[in-house]
């Protein structure tokens, strides 16, 4: 079904059809005919249409090191797929610690990756302070926008410039829109 | 238009073109579906039997800027957004940033964060601050609250705590989440 613009009413015989097509069907494109569950909210998917969205978050506190120069994703994530209508607002934080070879000016980074993208994401990656030997919870975020609406896979992922570094307590969360 | 309170039918009343533009059509122009334009809007309240969809927003810029000067000042770029909403709006902000030169000590802090044009200034209160030489990017986030309903601007500042010290900036982010 779509929503039928309301239109003017006048004099005469009410139809089954004027019934249907203006109550039944536009009350079926509301928000509490689509609710589905608690603690959702509501976007829309184009003009006059809507869909149910849920912010959901992800876990994963195990410590994981890294050696990586280039991102790259760890087996327990954490990981988060959702559906939208082209943008969402994906927020994480982890603890990071230096443990070795560190470069202070291009430090380890945790960031976010969609689909496995692998380019830009130092734009929002967020960055150990370069310092040995100092255990740091950094957190970061990033609007996507212009994305092909559908369901999308939102990961973290980490990488260092140098050395190595442990990531622990990853904790990701995910806003559709 | 406006909501109108739905009325009680009763029997043989008799169904007027005139109760069914005020109830039905009316009433139905005041939904969220009706309110829809495009994709990616958040259903929000704007009152008393009220909504409105609002749309988040973001402006990246990654040029590097620097700033010496001790007072928010605006740098090339912004980023900058205007929005609408109904007198609430969540801002979220980061940075990549260093101090580039003049670093004496862990006081020595360089800031950045947004302010609504025309309206609150940027303050130490609702910054981002770090006072190493290496660049590090922070994050935060402000919920503002009690405004006046409508179309607003808010852009980042920049500064330092002293003048002898400049600030990096690069990698720059404002996203807004209307209500």
């Amino acid at each position: 079904m779509a929503w039928v613009a309301p239109y003017t009413f006048v004099a005469g015989v009410l139809t089954a059809d004027d019934l249907n097509a203006m109550l039944r069907d536009n009350m079926n494109e509301t928000a509490p005919a689509k609710a589905r569950q608690r603690n959702s909210y509501f976007s829309s998917t184009g003009a006059n249409a809507l869909a149910e969205r849920r912010m959901i978050q992800k876990s994963a506190n195990g410590q994981i090191n890294i050696s990586s120069s280039s991102y790259v994703t760890a087996a327990d994530g954490p990981s988060l797929t959702v559906q939208h209508s082209g943008s969402l607002l994906a927020m994480w934080s982890c603890r990071m610690f230096v443990s070795s070879g560190v470069d202070r000016n291009n430090p380890a980074s945790c960031s976010v990756s969609l689909a496995g993208q692998q380019s830009g994401l130092d734009r929002w990656a967020a960055r150990h302070p370069g310092d040995r030997a100092d255990i740091n919870r950094v957190s970061s975020y990033n609007l996507f926008t212009g994305l092909p609406p559908g369901e999308s896979t939102v990961t973290l992922v980490y990488r260092v410039s140098s050395g190595s570094a442990n990531f622990a307590q990853r904790q990701l969360i995910v806003m559709p829109f | 238009m406006a909501w109108n309170v739905p009325s009680v039918f009763v029997a043989e009343q008799q169904l007027t073109a005139a109760a069914l533009n005020l109830y039905l059509r009316d009433n139905l122009l005041e939904t969220e579906t009706a309110k829809a334009t495009e994709a990616g809007q958040l259903l929000v309240t704007a009152g008393p039997n009220s909504v409105a969809m609002r749309k988040p927003i973001e402006h990246s810029v990654n040029e590097t800027v620097t700033t010496t000067s001790t007072t928010p000042v605006t740098l090339s770029g912004g980023p900058s957004v205007t929005f609408t909403h109904g007198g609430a709006f969540w801002v979220l902000f980061s940075s990549r940033m260093r101090v580039s030169s003049g670093q004496g000590g862990p006081s020595d802090l360089v800031y950045c964060g947004p302010e609504i044009v025309g309206g609150q200034g940027a303050s130490v209160r609702r910054s981002i601050q770090h006072a190493g030489n290496p660049i590090v990017r922070w994050s935060g986030h402000f919920l503002w609250s009690g405004q006046p309903a409508g179309s607003t601007t808010v852009r980042m500042r920049y500064w330092v705590a002293d003048s002898a010290l400049t600030g990096e900036y690069l990698a720059r982010n404002i996203t807004v989440i209307p209500f």
